[in-house]
């Protein structure tokens, strides 16, 4: 008999970490007071002033810390902090 | 001879017409290689040279050039050759062509333009084939690899070279910028970006690496913009671009964090050779943000040999950003690398990506392979385009983009010659414009860049709706072109058939008629996209194919470069079987597939299974490699493909599995897999992928099988319907499912609490279907609107005697309820509880009609007595009140209040409604009115707060004041004295009594009360006044009750000193000193004084004085008297003496103060005179003086 080939998806990410970009008409204030509101800390800032890098708090994993910050209005996108590979094939 | 002058005068002017009439063709828009024109290799414009037939002189040679328009540049006698300048503005080949037609001219042709074939000096150049393809420099499986399948760099360093003032972003997991071959390029020292707190260990501007295991970005840096002609190691396509370099741990937050700091290093290139199964929305944001700077991005398109267009998922690369262009990778065949993903829309370019020599860390050199290094080629020729066109500002992507595109070439292809359909790894429907030529990027597009952005198959009209090309349908392919450069007008597009039959050792098989081959896009603008179908017709195939495609493009200004794409073609049937063999040939590991389950379908399964050799491993759960007997794998989801990035075993990809979540998998090591789903399964399109997991070419069975429905199965789509009354009709529908033949059911209304006679029209009839037709049928059922209030209703209709093999279908009955509309609503009082004053003359009290407005509605109401009563406090009221057909408006009714001067407590009515007609329900049958009594009597008060007076006063007499409301009736209030302090009797005449106001009267009322006077020294005492009640509705405001104060003057008063010191200076003759009589002067008093000494000595600084002081009854003048004081000349300090009171007679006492200090201030102080000082010295000065002659007063006393 023969066992099950481990079919593993590699859409890796950083564990209790995230991406967050808050839509346009959004305060840079607004966004960080949201930000801090779920106990997240900012990790990094970008050239664009509605997106962070953010830590989550220990009581949040990248899965429920998604579903928190999709409640707000205000959230125009959250996605984990994907893992990504480089492209050598191996000879 | 002036009429051959003229003639020749003629031909020269037709010669000049023929040429600006005819634009002639534009060549040099086609690849190279697909045309034998000499006018489309480089030649200088406007010259040709001519050789006349031997014979003629120079002179008659120049003349006739002349006279052809032309003039003489140089003459090369030995070989009597004529350089010539032809006027501007020709076609340059026509004009040759019509010369050469002259009988005197031997031959005419370009002015060739050579190169000088500039080549870099590098060490390490003759491995690179990448950038020269020598044949020998590549060996592979098929030997050695064919000359000039390649960058064609030599040719393009002879445009440009240098690549100066580019600037390529290298983002990657690290980069080595101490690299021998790659310091002399860094510009800025690089950063370092992560998401972790290791990673940058090394700062964060430094991008080397830490790691043995962060080489792969100094592999990439290298390829791209390699230190070239520089003696050492290896060239690459940009010698003197600069590098920007940044080390990031490849995460989202990484990357976007480098693409921010590379718009704002001003970097013009980003490359970018990784890649994952999902996109990011934050790296899109900022790679978007990077269009907006310019920036043109390049990616790798992934090594998982899989077809990107079909459903591949790998980002960066597929973002649908225009400045984003996916690289695949090219061999030394010009074939697509094995290893690589590719796919004819989403991946723009192949370049070289197999056995690249690159620069390595530790200052090392290597070969490796992948897209990541096909890439960094792409972004160093990027650079050169670049630094040669000078392109700046925010559109600068765009032209350099144009250029990379048109750069894009068939390729030379194994065998020379492209054959689509018979050799699939070439890289013509791999690629979107094909594998880069360099030298053809630089030159750039002279016109526009037509590309094919993507086709979609429209089934709707003459096939079965699906949106996939199925065996012995016919369809239209609607095919959009994209223009990414300056506008081709009418373009049209020509696609070629495929037949098989044709291909010599096709694997494919079948064919694909093009119904009507050429077909017109019209003008195409710069980035816009049109469409055009291509009728076509697929012939009978059973199994996977694919065809690949050639659509030959022209358009005003000649012929465009040929665009090639694939199409898949895998329908499965029901229980049929197929057999299949998996990679045929190279990029066959996936095969598509589809089923249409039809409604009604059930048990659907679809299942591979395979031959089972022993070749290949698998790896299973235990993390293990087993000897495997083979490894298809199966991926099916409903209504859409699969969205997959699967890298395959070893030695290409990393066995990398990911499947979106609504993709089922059956993914067992082995060739036997089976997908089952929930029954019954939806109807729709079944996507279905076959993965050759290990691929080792096998043969595999694949089948679908579900339970088609039943001949004929006919239902109704709802088993409940449902209208309102007044509509008048219901409409049901009944379907029939699968099946073939011709069938029919019969319908037929029946009662339930719904009837025939007054409610619906019964009705009963026959529904029929055609051969092969399946769908739903509708009729309709008439419904009475009887206008009569009574409760929702519900009849039934019921299928029966299906016919043809049909058979009933669940549910065959269905109920429809019949909602009344005729509902006149509920009656109640608006409110529970009205109020109104007493005076407001009449109460309005409204009723409102809720939930229901249909026909006429009366009800009656009336008043009772509450505590009010009918004819006294209000007048009774009662009636109907009527609401129209349609009407919900409140209505109202008044009831009289009668006003009385009577202060009184507020009093009610009872209200109430009854006898509704229609009897509807009263959801508020009664309520309560309060009549607010408005007889306000107003208020007493005392008119002062308190009182205080002397004993000998005699009478007080106290003012109470009435005030406030209306002054209504007769107002009376009690009043009485009470003990304090004082007792009545002794001190005061205890008093009571009743203060009384008519009605209408207000004002001021008194009462006195007698005040004793007494001879009895005593303390001050109170005794209190009270208000207490009052009549009805009066009020008492303010305090009830006040005091009033006794005053005693019976105390004879105290003696004292009006103060305590006294000073006076030595001078003065004597001192005044003032004794005063206070609280009390009852009777006559006296107080003796004396002195007494201190530091003040009598008989020296005063005289001694004794004596008394006598005030009469009555008197509280103060008294004086005198000391003596004695002025003497010593200098000496203030001094002081005593005086005290004594003795007080008749019951005076002693007061505060009864002791006097006097103070005797010395008047004989000398100025300090010496040293001319002053200020602060001079006060220094008389310090010391004084404590000196202190001293001696000290010794003298």
């Amino acid at each position: 008999m023969q066992k099950s080939k481990t079919v593993v998806s590699s859409d890796q990410f950083v564990s209790g970490q995230l991406m967050i970009r808050f839509n346009d008409d959004v305060s840079t204030a607004r966004a960080e007071e949201i930000v801090h509101a779920e106990g997240a800390e900012i990790l990094t800032r970008y050239s664009d002033p509605r997106m962070f890098h953010i830590r989550l708090p220990a009581t949040l994993d990248v899965a429920g810390g998604m579903q928190r910050f999709e409640t707000y209005d205000e959230t125009d996108f959250v996605e984990p902090n994907k893992i990504f590979s480089v492209e050598e094939v191996k000879e | 001879m002036k009429n051959a002058s003229h003639k020749l005068r003629q031909q020269a002017l037709l010669l000049i017409a023929a040429c600006l009439l005819n634009p002639g063709t534009s060549f040099a828009k086609l690849p190279a290689g697909y045309t034998n024109s000499p006018f489309n290799v480089p030649h200088v414009p406007d010259q040709l040279l001519v050789q006349f037939k031997a014979g003629f002189s120079s002179d008659f040679i120049e003349a006739r050039l002349s006279n052809l328009g032309t003039r003489r540049l140089s003459r090369f006698r030995a070989v009597n050759v004529e350089l010539v300048q032809v006027p501007g503005g020709l076609n340059l080949e026509r004009f040759a062509q019509e010369l050469a037609r002259e009988s005197m001219i031997a031959f005419v042709e370009p002015n060739y333009r050579y190169k000088v074939s500039r080549r870099p000096n590098d060490a390490n150049y003759s491995s690179q084939w990448q950038l020269e393809n020598t044949g020998g420099n590549f060996i592979g499986g098929s030997g050695a690899g064919i000359p000039g399948a390649d960058l064609n760099m030599v040719a393009a360093w002879d445009i440009e070279a240098l690549g100066s003032g580019s600037r390529i972003a290298i983002i990657d997991d690290a980069v080595e910028i101490t690299h021998e071959d790659l310091a002399p390029n860094v510009v800025s020292g690089g950063k370092c970006f992560e998401s972790g707190t290791d990673y940058c260990a090394g700062g964060p501007n430094n991008p080397n690496p830490s790691a043995s295991d962060q080489d792969h970005g100094t592999l990439v840096a290298g390829a791209a913009l390699a230190r070239g002609d520089n003696v050492t190691g290896v060239a690459s396509p940009a010698w003197r671009a600069s590098l920007l370099a940044y080390k990031t741990d490849l995460t989202s937050a990484a990357i976007t964090a480098a693409i921010n700091d590379a718009i704002s290093s001003n970097a013009h290139i980003i490359n970018m050779s990784f890649g994952g199964p999902t996109p990011s929305q934050s790296t899109r944001a900022a790679l978007a943000a990077a269009q907006a700077a310019g920036i043109l991005a390049i990616t790798s398109a992934g090594n998982a040999d899989a077809n990107n267009d079909r459903s591949s998922a790998h980002y960066p690369s597929n973002y649908d950003l225009p400045n984003v262009i996916a690289v695949a990778a090219s061999d030394g065949y010009d074939d697509i690398a094995g290893f690589s993903q590719w796919g004819a829309f989403i991946v723009e370019l192949a370049a070289p990506g197999s056995r690249v020599q690159t620069t390595a860390v530790n200052d090392s050199y290597r070969s490796v392979s992948g897209t990541s290094f096909s890439s960094p080629l792409v972004a160093g020729v990027a650079a050169l385009i670049r630094a040669h066109t000078g392109a700046t500002g925010n559109n600068a992507w765009k032209q350099t983009r144009a250029h990379l595109l048109y750069g894009g070439v068939n390729g030379l292809g194994l065998g020379g010659s492209l054959t689509p359909g018979r050799d699939r790894k070439s890289i013509p429907g791999r690629v979107q414009a094909g594998r880069l030529d360099a030298e053809r990027a630089l030159q750039g597009p002279p016109g526009g860049v037509v590309v094919i952005n993507g086709f979609t198959v429209d089934d709707s009209a003459t096939g079965n709706g699906n949106g996939l090309l199925d065996a012995n349908e016919s369809a239209d392919l609607v095919i959009e072109l994209e223009n990414v450069w300056s506008t081709e007008t009418n373009v049209i597009g020509t696609l070629v058939p495929f037949d098989s039959s044709n291909i010599p050792n096709a694997f494919e098989s079948g064919q694909l008629t093009a119904d009507q081959p050429t077909q017109t896009f019209g003008s195409i603008a710069q980035d816009q996209k049109v469409t055009a179908r291509f009728p076509v017709t697929l012939g009978n195939v059973t199994g996977n194919e694919h065809y690949f495609l050639t659509l030959q493009l022209q358009s005003d200004s000649g012929p465009l470069p040929d665009r090639y794409f694939m199409i898949e073609i895998g329908t499965l049937q029901n229980g049929v079987q197929v057999t299949q063999s998996i990679q045929r040939l190279n990029f066959d590991e996936f095969h598509a597939w589809h089923i249409d389950v039809p409604p009604g379908a059930s048990n659907l399964v679809i299942s591979t299974t395979a031959d089972n050799p022993t070749n290949g491993t698998c790896r299973h759960s235990d993390g293990l490699d087993y000897p495997a007997s083979i490894d298809i794998d199966l991926l099916v989801r409903y209504n859409a493909p699969p969205d997959y990035a699967i890298a395959l075993d070893p030695p290409e990809g990393d066995e990398s599995f990911f499947v979106d979540p609504l993709t089922e998998i059956s993914g067992n090591c082995g060739g036997h897999e089976t997908v089952t789903f929930p029954n019954p399964p939806r109807a729709g399109t079944y996507h279905i992928v076959v993965v050759n997991f290990d691929q080792v070419r096998h043969d595999y069975t694949l089948v679908a099988n579900f339970d088609a429905p039943q001949e004929g199965s006919i239902l109704f789509d709802q088993a409940q319907y449902a209208t309102v009354e007044s509509d008048g009709f219901v409409n049901l529908s009944v379907s029939r499912t699968g099946g073939a033949g011709a069938v029919s059911i019969d319908y037929a209304t029946r009662d339930s609490s719904a009837t025939s006679v007054s409610d619906y029209t019964a009705s009963s009839g026959t529904l029929s279907w055609n051969d092969g037709e399946t769908g739903s049928k509708t009729f309709q059922v008439s419904t009475t609107d009887d206008g009569v209030f009574e409760p929702d209703e519900q009849f039934f209709v019921d299928l029966s005697n299906p016919t043809g093999g049909a058979t009933l279908g669940s549910p065959s009955t269905a109920t429809v309820t019949i909602t009344d509309d005729d509902n006149p609503g509920e009656l109640g009082f608006t409110s529970a509880a009205y109020q109104v004053t007493e005076n407001g003359l009449v109460a309005t009290i409204g009723v409102s009609r809720t939930n229901g407005n249909k026909g006429l509605l009366t009800v009656n109401y009336t008043t009772m007595d509450g505590t009010a009563s009918a004819g006294a406090d209000y007048q009774a009221a009662n009636g109907t009140l009527v609401w129209m057909d349609g009407e919900t408006s409140e209505k109202f009714f008044d009831i009289p209040i009668i006003e009385d001067p009577m202060i009184e407590a507020d009093e009610t009515v009872l209200l109430a409604i009854s006898g509704p007609t229609p009897a509807v329900v009263l959801t508020r049958a009664d309520a309560v009115l309060t009549i607010d009594d408005n007889d306000d009597p107003g208020s007493v008060s005392f008119e002062q707060a308190g009182y205080s007076l002397s004993e000998t006063d005699g009478n007080l007499t106290v003012t109470v004041n009435r005030n406030g409301g209306d002054l209504a009736g007769n107002a009376s209030v009690d009043y009485a004295t009470a003990d304090l302090t004082a007792t009545a009797g002794g001190d005061y005449q205890a008093t009571s009594g009743t203060l009384s106001w008519l009605a209408g009267e207000g004002g001021a009322k008194t009462f006195v009360v007698v005040i004793n006077d007494d001879s009895v020294i005593e303390s001050n005492e109170s005794f209190s006044l009270n208000l207490s009640n009052p009549s009805s509705g009066l009020t008492v405001s303010g305090p009830g009750t006040i005091n009033v104060e006794i005053l005693d003057d019976d105390d004879p008063g105290q003696l004292q000193f009006a103060t305590a010191s006294q000073s006076i200076n030595e001078g003065s003759a004597s001192l005044t000193v003032t004794v005063n009589r206070a609280a009390g002067a009852k009777g006559a008093v006296g107080v003796s004084y004396s002195t007494s000494g201190g530091s003040a000595i009598s008989g020296t600084d005063f005289t001694a004085v004794s004596g008394n002081l006598v005030w009469a009854d009555g008197d509280t003048a103060a008294k004086s008297f005198t000391v003596s004081i004695t002025n003497d000349s010593l200098v000496e300090n203030s001094e002081s003496f005593t005086i005290a009171l004594s003795s007080p007679t008749n019951g005076a006492r002693l007061g505060t103060p009864s002791t006097l200090t006097a103070t005797i201030i010395d008047n004989d102080r000398q100025p300090v005179s010496g040293g001319g000082g002053g200020g602060a010295l001079g006060w220094l000065g008389l310090g010391f003086l004084l404590m000196t002659m202190s001293r001696r007063r000290t010794w003298a006393a």
